[in-house]
């Protein structure tokens, strides 16, 4: 068997010409005797195949076993040594000589020879990194349900599957379902009214505009956004510090939301609003991206060596949050060893380090921006609201940015230089910038016409915030274990649409929740529960529960407490005092009665990384330790219980009975139609009505009988509480 | 009978998902992720028989001092005041106080049960359980600072966003419980742990499986008691309107499973409230049960109850409870920093009799055998001074024992060097403690996974051993 292995591999590979007497052929002539029965083959041991210079330095299945220049730091070499666990080969031990030969060969490879398992090549295919293309808007035969380009994609994939889409939902329920995707917010009675009686053609597009217009739609589509770049007002670790400056960062996002700023400009000023020639105070502070991550200074050890372990975790965070952000890559995974499943080679990692090496949390004072040049310094939090968080260079110099093998700073491979993802470099070829210009040089790639995911990924966030999912299920990650698209040319084309817009999301909202797609009702009917049961095709729309903050922005809206302010530093509202227990430092404040300064909307919360607002938390609120690109949907009792037992929602009850009795006048059949009308935006059904009634003349009997005080009013307060429980109320259709 | 209880078939529910509520939210997830192509499909678990159902982790929070508890060193007397060789500067956290100079343990040792376990002089009554438990003395860990330290113990990670392991355990195996929550934490009486709620989070995990804070006296869990002046009837009354008007909701769009979950939940709620103070009421325990505790004491009475709470939520069928002794920092913990003697002889006396009188009574009770029962902390602390008459934090070796749920009781397993500073023999990681409780729970690390960010996440992530010595 051996010989015949033997013989195959000479007449395949022949003898290439370097194998003389020099230190290569030697080392493979060793290995081949000594490792060729297990290491050479079709189906080498572990995939490693030790029978060419290539196929070692490919290395095995899961991982590279070649430090080029380092003979002693290569996994092949330390396996050979005497006492090594794993050992090689097994129960034979190979001479101080022989190990000698291979450590020689490898200690006279150029240190930037590439190793590892590259499929950067075959990588190139996979649909994400292939240019955006402007697909053509299929036509479709017998069509009278199409208003848009993206109802002609979504029905061409519907007809294949022999689908219709559902009927347009009611006004009232679309109403609903704007308000709450534009502006996080219920429509008032007055908009639901007005939306009814309007005949006009273009009522529905009016609407449209008129929320994309509102100051909330920022606070919405804003927190989305903030999601993403795991904004948090406090620390997390240890310590959990109080960061007094950090809510400019969360008004900055607000602001360009509202403003419709192109999305490109957006990222170049997170990335690099420090290095543009035009630098204000705005796109200082949009650096705050790279610094809204858990941090621990003050706490890292005191040893050199933790201390740059410690800065370099930090910028793991910055690269993990940069690439899946806004590329849809998991180019974190490649910081130890090459990507398992992506074609990100581990050298890729340190390429895109390079662009923020040097870089560190500082601080700015607002003041020293009326100088020519503003100049940031080291990092304090201290005093209160003068100052910027951002991220900035330490030095004018940028470092010199080393491989590190796995991960570990002692352990230093070649240099690099800073680079994009190589596998996108022939579809968007990247020219890097002045050495003082480094992340301004990799955000103008970034946002590039060329670049395929920075377009595609947002748009794909967008269409998911509208329709409940992504076009790609997994809105961070568009790799090669990322879901498939559903409807990939709607993706290009939405992607597209994006691009020329010059980056407006807000034509984007228009484009896709004008469309009949988006207008569906969501009941479900037909063939589609049988042949779709998940809706990947989009036969109806999703019914999706509110998130945490539109739940509690809904409850203060219809109970009619909403304090409406904008911005600022974050609020506390009240969490029970036993609660607090939970938060050792940087103590969340003890709130015997909400007020209206408590009464804002959820964006405005001060997000503590130790202690979570409970009614945030409970329903999925984002970990603000890692981006999240879509928060879960969990379905927990102890929801059910902060709803039925929470002051919070007592008390807006309670207000809302107020409100419910200077609006709707004394007679109960008014009051509950008013009720379920405003709270749930449509007109009550009649039996619901009666039933309601039923429960308040009960109520207020068991109430007088227990000896409560104004029955009435309690009873309806009661009754306001169920509503805020009631599943139409939590979910949208 | 709780609301709602007509309005469809519950038990066929909770039958089709997979039993029990943890198994209903979260089978309704998987649905709902599985379409989205992030997470893998499930698996049947546990993976193979399990030893053990549940698990109290008894956690010394500060980092108790193995050389002054279960890992005697007679050499410590004879290097008292000098140098010892091992000390390494890097390893000091208190870097300038910390001295390399031995310090003999104020304790005297002696050897209990058949096994002829050393224990220390303060342990008293756990001493008689010597042949129950399973001392591993040959800890160590990656970090010497409480934060990450705490958080590595709790969910594999040096750094936070990672789920605790009792959110792992409580998504492998599902929670036995419709009423309690599977997963729930106490609190020393002094105060949280640093990183508080972090120690205990879900991570990337859905909320359903974060650790829940049980109090011990006023309400027991967060929000399970009616607001204020609102008698159970007129609740009770809300409830109903609700399981009418939602479960009529639910049966018009059948299609959307989560609205039927959602009635269920509510119902699951009501039932919450009625039981917890149930759990948590321990008038029904008798006095002998109380006394042995601790809780007619002062100095026992906290930890004492905390543990016959632990007891009472086993019984109900919660998979795992995570109790704290020490709380806040400094010496209300077990953060030996300027006198381990007296700090030590403070919390091992808070402990001593309530460890003792759980393990007695989870045997009394047939109980022993399926519930897992871990003592340790963080991190240990150093053989050598920091200056006085304290020791600092230690990562390089230390003990925790398990007793109980499969274990191998009356072993030592593992030691650390002649001063009790490396772990030199038969190592055991924090990831191999973990992949030994999964495995006593029937769960193969490596199987166990759970998809986030495009990966297939483990507890134990790259590494992590089942330590089969210590499995009976």
């Amino acid at each position: 068997m051996r010989s015949c292995c033997t013989i195959l591999l000479l007449l395949c590979t022949g003898l290439p010409p370097a194998w003389g007497g020099d230190p290569e052929s030697a080392a493979f002539d060793l290995l081949e005797r000594r490792c060729g029965d297990c290491h050479s083959s079709d189906e080498p041991e572990r995939g490693l195949d030790l029978s060419s210079p290539k196929a070692v330095l490919t290395g095995s299945t899961r991982r590279s076993v070649v430090v080029p220049g380092r003979g002693a730091a290569s996994l092949l070499v330390q396996v050979l040594g005497r006492g090594a666990k794993p050992h090689m080969p097994p129960d034979e031990q190979l001479t101080e000589d022989e190990i000698a030969l291979v450590g020689r060969w490898i200690d006279g490879l150029p240190a930037d020879t590439p190793v590892g398992r590259s499929r950067v090549a075959e990588g190139r295919s996979h649909w994400s990194f292939r240019p955006v293309a402007r697909p053509t808007v299929p036509t479709v035969t017998r069509d009278s349900w199409s208003r848009t380009s993206v109802d002609r994609f979504v029905l061409a994939r519907l007809r294949q599957a022999e689908l219709q889409p559902s009927e347009e939902a009611p006004r009232a329920t679309l109403l609903r379902r704007l308000s709450f995707d534009l502006i996080g917010l219920p429509p008032t009675p007055e908009e639901v009214v007005a939306f009814d009686v309007d005949d006009r053609p273009d009522a529905y597009e009016r609407v449209v505009d008129r929320l994309l217009a509102s100051p909330h739609y920022g606070e919405r589509w804003g927190r989305h956004w903030l999601d993403l770049a795991r904004y948090a007002d406090s620390s997390g670790f240890h310590e959990d510090h109080d960061r007094p400056a950090a809510w400019r960062y969360r008004d900055y996002v607000v602001a360009s939301f509202n403003a419709d700023k192109p999305y490109g400009r957006f990222a170049l000023e997170q990335l690099a609003g420090d290095e543009l020639p035009d630098a204000t105070v705005e796109t200082w502070t949009a650096t705050g991206f790279g610094t809204n991550g858990p941090a621990n200074e003050t706490n890292v050890g005191k040893s050199q060596r933790a201390k740059e372990q410690y800065r370099l975790d930090q910028l793991d965070d910055v690269i993990a949050t940069t690439s899946s952000v806004f590329l849809g890559l998991t180019l974190a995974c490649a910081r130890c060893h090459d990507h398992e499943y992506d074609p990100l080679p581990q050298r890729d990692y340190y390429r895109f380090l390079a662009f923020f090496d040097g870089t560190d949390t500082r601080r700015l004072e607002l003041g020293s921006l009326d100088a020519a040049e503003p100049k940031s310094v080291p990092f304090k939090e201290r005093g209160k609201h003068a100052y910027l968080r951002v991220r900035s260079d330490v030095r004018s110099v940028a470092p010199t940015t080393n491989v590190l093998w796995r991960g570990d700073p002692a352990n230093k491979g070649p240099v690099v230089e800073p680079g994009v993802p190589s596998v996108l470099d022939s579809v968007a070829p990247f020219s890097p910038g002045e050495s003082t210009d480094r992340r301004a040089s990799l955000a103008r790639w970034l946002v590039g016409d060329d670049n395929p995911l920075f377009w595609r990924v947002m748009a794909n966030r967008v269409w998911q915030h509208h329709f409940g999912r992504g076009l790609v299920a997994t809105p961070s990650n568009l790799g090669l274990r990322g879901a498939e698209p559903t409807h990939p040319d709607l993706l290009d084309w939405l992607a597209d649409e994006l691009r020329r817009s010059g980056g407006s999301l807000k034509s984007l909202h228009r484009t896709i929740v004008t469309s009949s797609a988006y207008r569906q009702s969501s009941a479900s009917s037909g063939a589609g529960p049988s042949v779709d049961p998940q809706n990947l095709l989009l036969w109806r729309a999703n019914r999706r529960r509110l998130e945490a903050e539109p739940l509690r922005d809904a409850i203060l809206a219809v109970s009619g407490r909403l304090n409406r302010t904008m911005g600022g530093p974050g609020i506390h509202p009240r969490v029970r005092p036993e609660l607090l227990v939970a938060s050792q430092r940087n103590k969340w404040p003890v709130v015997e009665r909400e007020g209206p300064e408590h009464w804002r909307r959820g964006v405005y919360v001060y997000v503590k990384r130790q202690l979570q607002l409970p009614m945030l938390e409970l329903f999925d609120g984002p970990s603000t330790n890692h981006s999240c690109a879509r928060r879960a949907e969990s379905l927990v009792p102890t929801q059910a219980l902060l709803l039925m037992n929470d002051e919070f929602v007592r008390d807006q009850s309670a207000a809302l009975a107020s409100r419910v009795a200077r609006q709707a006048g004394s007679d109960d059949q008014d009051r509950v139609a008013w009720l379920l009308r405003t709270a749930l935006g449509r007109p009550a059904e009649a039996h619901r009505i009666d039933e309601g009634i039923a429960f308040l003349a009960a109520q207020e009997e068991r109430l007088r009988a227990e000896g409560v005080a104004d029955a009435r009013h309690e009873a309806l307060t009661d009754l306001c509480q169920v509503v805020f429980n009631l599943s139409e109320f939590l979910y949208l259709e | 009978m709780g609301p709602g209880v007509n309005t469809f078939d519950r038990r066929e529910w909770l039958a089709r998902s997979g039993g029990g509520f943890g198994g209903l939210a979260l089978s309704w997830l998987l649905a709902r992720d599985g379409l989205c192509g992030e997470t893998a499909a499930p698996e049947s678990r546990p993976h193979f028989a399990p030893r053990a159902k549940n698990v109290i982790f008894l956690f010394m929070y500060g980092g108790p001092s193995q050389v002054d508890t279960f890992d005697p060193k007679p050499e410590l007397d004879r290097w008292d005041g000098r140098e010892i060789p091992v000390y390494r500067k890097e390893d000091a956290f208190m870097v300038g106080k910390t001295k390399p100079t031995a310090m003999r343990s104020p304790f005297s040792f002696a050897r209990h049960g058949e096994c002829g376990l050393d224990v220390c002089e303060l342990y008293p009554h756990l001493a008689r359980h010597a042949d129950d438990l399973c001392v591993v003395r040959s800890m160590h860990c990656d970090s010497n600072n409480h934060g990450p330290a705490l958080l590595q113990m709790q969910s594999g990670s040096l750094l936070s966003g990672h789920p605790s392991i009792g959110s792992w355990v409580n998504y492998g195996l599902g929670s036995e419980s419709d009423e309690l929550p599977g997963f729930v934490v106490m609190m020393d009486h002094q105060g949280a742990p640093v990183n508080g709620a972090l120690n205990w989070s879900n991570g990337f995990m859905p909320a359903s499986l974060q650790g829940v804070p049980l109090r011990s006296s006023g309400e027991p869990i967060a929000y399970v008691s009616p607001p204020k002046g609102i008698t159970p009837g007129r609740q009770k009354a809300q409830y109903d309107l609700l399981a009418r008007w939602n479960g009529d909701y639910a049966r018009r769009n059948p299609a959307d499973a989560e609205l039927e979950a959602r009635v269920a939940s509510y119902e699951l709620a009501y039932r919450m409230q009625s039981r917890a103070p149930e759990a948590v009421d321990l008038a029904g325990e008798t006095s002998a049960t109380r006394r042995a505790y601790g809780l007619d004491e002062k100095v026992t009475s906290h930890f004492g109850r905390n543990c016959l709470l632990a007891r009472r939520l086993v019984e109900r069928g919660v998979r795992f409870v995570q109790l704290y002794s020490g709380g806040n920092q400094g010496p209300r913990a077990w953060d030996a920093h300027d006198d381990v003697e007296k700090n030590h002889r403070l919390h091992c006396t808070e402990t001593d009799r309530p460890i003792a009188a759980l393990i007695a009574d989870l045997k009394q009770r047939g109980l022993f055998d399926e519930t897992l029962v871990v003592w340790g902390g963080e991190f240990g602390r150093t053989p050598n001074t920091e200056g006085g008459r304290g020791r600092d934090h230690h990562a390089r070796g230390f003990t925790m024992w398990l007793a109980g749920g499969g274990t191998k009781g009356g072993t030592v397993h593992g030691a650390t060097d002649e001063f009790g500073y490396h772990a030199v023999e038969d190592r055991v990681s924090v990831p191999d403690l973990h992949a030994t409780v999964l495995h006593l729970l029937g769960l193969d690390h490596e199987r166990l996974v759970y998809r986030h960010s495009g990966r297939d996440v483990r507890l134990t992530d790259v590494s992590g051993r089942v330590v089969q010595e210590l499995l009976a």
